[in-house]
């Protein structure tokens, strides 16, 4: 089995290997392992609850706005960011 | 800022950006999926650590032209008035609009070009050492591609 990382993936792996003083090859195994154990641990752990969303209607003002938005206006403020992505520039002239 | 529970651990100021907020705004109609578990334990442990959430002001600005585009001014004066002093907002700097033309250069002569508010999102978290919290690390991920120290973490992820 052989994998293309991108180049930033391929730079942490190695800052994370010179850091344990292991091999690339070992860092990755061991990174995946410790990955694969945290994903399944947490998955278990991490509904939530009407308190969390009471604690954050009140601690986090812009979760409360958000929350309140009427349907669809959420969507519609993701689909203008889009588009700002895709904006060209209009030519001169 | 709110105290940490005993014996946890240290969480880091961080730049969220847009596309977080959009999973946060939706995650509550979610309860079922795991990304949206995710992100609220994320951010009720995160708020616990910093009263404020860090934001670009391109990420209010992108808020706000969505808002003013469906004609939502009540919303969008609210969220001036209530939403933008609750949080800790980094207005670009000369540094920051200088960083921001070097990757937009680099990106540009690499052709993947990420838009001009998602470039400055992403040099203000280069300029203040803050890993960028998105829920497009693909996008941004192009940035360290072309030898930006961005770093970069995904709250739907666990």
């Amino acid at each position: 089995m052989s994998f293309d990382f991108p180049a930033s993936v391929e730079r942490d792996i190695e800052r994370y290997a010179q850091d344990e003083h292991i091999s690339s090859a070992e860092a990755v195994v061991q990174l995946v392992r410790d990955a694969l154990k945290a994903k399944k641990r947490n998955a278990a752990n991490r509904k939530f609850t009407e308190a969390d969303l009471e604690t954050l209607r009140r601690n986090v003002p812009i979760f409360a706005f958000l929350e309140k938005l009427p349907d669809g206006v959420l969507d519609g403020i993701q689909a203008a960011t889009n588009e700002i992505r895709a904006e060209g520039f209009t030519p001169r002239g | 800022m709110r105290s940490a529970p005993k014996g946890s651990l240290r969480v880091d100021r961080v730049l969220l950006d847009t596309s977080t907020f959009f999973d946060v705004g939706k995650a509550p109609r979610q309860a079922k999926a795991l990304w949206a578990q995710n992100t609220i334990y994320h951010l009720v442990q995160y708020q616990l650590h910093h009263s404020k959430l860090t934001i670009s002001a391109f990420t209010a600005f992108e808020y706000l032209n969505g808002l003013h585009r469906q004609s939502r001014l009540p919303e969008a004066e609210e969220f001036l008035s209530t939403v933008l002093p609750s949080l800790d907002v980094i207005y670009p700097d000369s540094a920051i609009y200088a960083l921001a033309s070097k990757i937009h250069a680099a990106l540009a002569l690499a052709g993947m070009t990420i838009g001009v508010p998602d470039t400055f999102i992403a040099a203000t978290a280069v300029n203040q050492n803050l890993t960028l919290v998105t829920a497009n690390t693909k996008h941004f991920q192009r940035v360290g591609d072309v030898g930006f120290p961005l770093w970069l973490d995904n709250w739907r992820d666990a």
